[in-house]
């Protein structure tokens, strides 16, 4: 009676506790409690860590710490999101120049047109009919291109929950990838910042290494990518913590 | 008796050969827009967001404006 009133207030003072590092005491304690009705660890510790990183509009956000409103095919019932990554919104900075850029072509490739047809210098003449269908086209190619490149953004993303971590692949034209491995094989992260965008808009590549036949996950432009490798590693470490227990707790005599 | 070769002739069968280019050029837009549909389509089933809905309404449209303005030029190339 008295261990089980021991871990109620356990649950009380969860993120004091876990600030002084007593957690791992008290989750034995509560093993030894309950012994067969092991739960697995509370993910409120990691959620409070990142309260300051949580959006409250998840609909189009690079980067969600435990997303609300989000789910994946095959997702199993007890099956929490932990982290949801996309691509910083910074790299549509090239794509936008360039379409601002490519807005302003067809009006250049007019203007030049009419100033050496005026001078005498071109030998050809170019209908109407083809100059509004050459910008129809023109355009059409644009708007494609914008669409295609933030459906490519909008998909391509990585999630790990409690359980896995998960790699969906929409990059290319016709096909997608759905990648995923335990967490349990997860060896370690590193994250990287190269050249001087990442290192302006704070975003860079982070790399986990598995122990499974698909070696590892690469994450490019990551936001805030120094904060997410914690948070992977910060999963991944308390859920080997969790699994070594719970085998301690069923080879027990 | 052979044709005779002139210089409007030649402009006519240029003329008639890029109009089957860009209609070929309009074909393959289509055909890009679609599997964008599709993909989204499938895409959308893997993973489900609050704009999930959006993204394909978005794609919809993304294939109208394709298919109208598609149509618009074959209207002014053959008409």
């Amino acid at each position: 009676m008295l261990k089980r009133n021991s871990c109620v207030k356990r649950k009380n003072f969860y993120p004091l506790l876990n600030n002084l590092n007593i957690l791992s005491f008290c989750d034995t304690l509560q093993i030894v409690v309950e012994n067969k009705n092991y739960q697995p660890i509370s993910i409120n510790s990691l959620e409070n860590n990142f309260k300051d990183s949580q959006i409250e509009n998840e609909t189009l956000a690079a980067l969600i710490f435990t997303p609300k409103t989000i789910r994946f095919e095959n997702q199993n019932p007890d099956e929490k999101i932990l982290l949801l990554v996309r691509e910083h919104p910074a790299v549509f900075a090239w794509n936008a120049l360039m379409t601002l850029f490519g807005i302003f072509v067809p009006f250049v490739l007019i203007w030049t047109y009419n100033f050496f047809s005026s001078k005498g210098y071109l030998a050809f003449t170019i209908d109407t009919q083809w100059w509004v269908v050459g910008i129809m086209l023109w355009y059409l190619y644009l708007l494609s291109n914008i669409f295609r490149r933030f459906i490519s953004w909008f998909y391509n993303v990585n999630l790990m929950t409690n359980e896995r971590f998960l790699d969906l692949d929409f990059s290319s034209f016709t096909d997608y990838r759905v990648k995923e491995c335990s967490i349990l094989k997860i060896q370690d992260a590193k994250d990287m910042h190269t050249g001087p965008w990442q290192m302006l808009f704070d975003m860079g590549d982070i790399v986990v290494h598995t122990a499974s036949e698909d070696t590892r996950f690469e994450l490019e432009n990551v936001p805030n990518s120094s904060k997410v490798r914690d948070f992977i590693m910060d999963v991944v470490i308390k859920e080997i913590e969790r699994h070594r227990r719970t085998e301690e707790v069923v080879n027990a005599p | 008796m052979p044709p005779e070769i002139s210089l409007q002739n030649v402009m006519s069968v240029t003329e008639l050969l890029m109009k089957v280019l860009v209609m070929l050029l309009v074909i393959g837009f289509v055909i890009y827009a679609l599997i964008i549909w599709r993909q989204v389509i499938l895409a959308s089933k893997v993973l489900k967001t609050k704009a999930t809905q959006l993204v394909r309404v978005m794609a919809a449209i993304f294939v109208l404006v394709v298919i109208v303005v598609n149509i618009i030029i074959s209207i002014i190339l053959w008409i």
